[in-house]
């Protein structure tokens, strides 16, 4: 008789904790605000498009499922570089380029 | 339709080019550009012999991979064009010489971090990702050769002698051919998607190298007006 008394009582706490811990998780406000902040994850287009990689005008130009494949790094890559233009405008073409010919 | 190989790459290099061509544009146009062109094809002079160790470098290690058919590929790729490049760096060091540059000059030359960076990247890759990435850098600097017209028109603004030319003039005639083997052995070869990826990445970190050593040549401790290759050999 002890030990079922002692196992119910052990069942018992176990199940307190267990409450206990669910609504910890339940109050904590972190995890509220991170659940509220997850936005849609967006494409790569729209990615390039927000960086201004791709201009609204010029999104046509371009094969959207080939954007879309594009991987993470790549797409990084591509607005790091665009970053580093500053305000010139994308559609640049070579005037006077005789560049590094190898 | 898939695409090929190239026009992948060339669809996402069209998305990067944008910063070569300003930074170049702006490099081509500056009023100072007779005392900025000889420290340019003192860096230029770097950037060839480095090409030249870099596709060496590509493919040893691409000969070091028998079972991978893509290294397969570069193998007599680079054979054929580490011929058709080896002189020209010889070229163009007779060029400096006929402005008054010693090839002791070339050779005491710091070469500007972007040299370094544009270069350094590619060893990399080649050594420890795929000596396919190589390509990626071969595509973007033999991909926009100069015009004949353009060198011309830069010759007769900057007053500097036509000796001067010989090497870029060069190629402006024969890198419109590089381009277009460089592009048809691309599309023989069977590239997995991660092998675009670094292709990819090797282009855009050319792109973006290339466009930071026309920016370092025109900061203000290289461009003042007739410390231009003094400042070059004391840094």
């Amino acid at each position: 008789m002890a030990t079922k008394k002692s196992a119910a009582k052990k069942s018992v706490a176990k199940k307190a904790v267990k409450t206990a811990a669910k609504k910890t998780v339940k109050k904590s406000p972190l995890k509220k605000a991170a659940k509220k902040k997850a936005a849609p994850k967006k494409s790569n287009l729209e990615r390039l498009m927000a960086a201004d990689v791709i201009s609204a005008e010029n999104a046509g130009e371009h094969d959207a499922a080939t954007l879309n494949k594009l991987s993470s790094a790549e797409v990084n890559s591509l607005i790091k570089i665009r970053k580093k233009m500053g305000a010139a405008p994308l559609s640049i073409q070579a005037g006077s380029r005789p560049n590094f010919p190898v | 339709m898939r695409s090929s190989n190239s026009d992948l790459l060339w669809a996402k290099i069209r998305l990067a080019e944008g910063r070569l061509n300003f930074a170049s544009n702006r490099f081509w146009s500056h009023p100072g550009l007779a005392e900025l062109l000889p420290v340019f094809l003192v860096q230029l002079h770097r950037v060839m012999r480095g090409g030249i160790d870099l596709m060496r470098v590509a493919r040893e290690r691409a000969l070091s991979m028998p079972d991978d058919p893509v290294a397969q590929l570069i193998v007599p790729y680079l054979d054929q064009h580490i011929v058709e490049e080896q002189d020209h760096d010889d070229w163009l060091l007779d060029d400096l010489g006929t402005i008054g540059i010693s090839p002791d000059e070339v050779a005491a030359a710091t070469p500007l971090p972007s040299v370094v960076s544009l270069l350094g990247a590619q060893y990399f890759w080649a050594l420890n990702i795929h000596p396919v990435t190589v390509f990626g850098y071969l595509i973007v600097l033999e991909g926009n050769p100069p015009l004949t017209e353009q060198l011309e028109a830069i010759r007769r603004r900057t007053r500097l002698p036509a000796t001067a030319f010989r090497c870029l003039i060069a190629h402006a005639d024969n890198d419109p051919h590089h381009i277009a083997e460089l592009n048809s052995t691309l599309d023989t070869m069977p590239l997995t998607p991660e092998q675009q990826k670094y292709l990819a990445l090797s282009a855009f970190h050319t792109i973006d190298a290339v466009a930071s050593v026309f920016e370092e040549l025109l900061e203000p401790s290289l461009s003042s007006v007739g410390s231009t290759l003094d400042t070059l050999y004391a840094s």
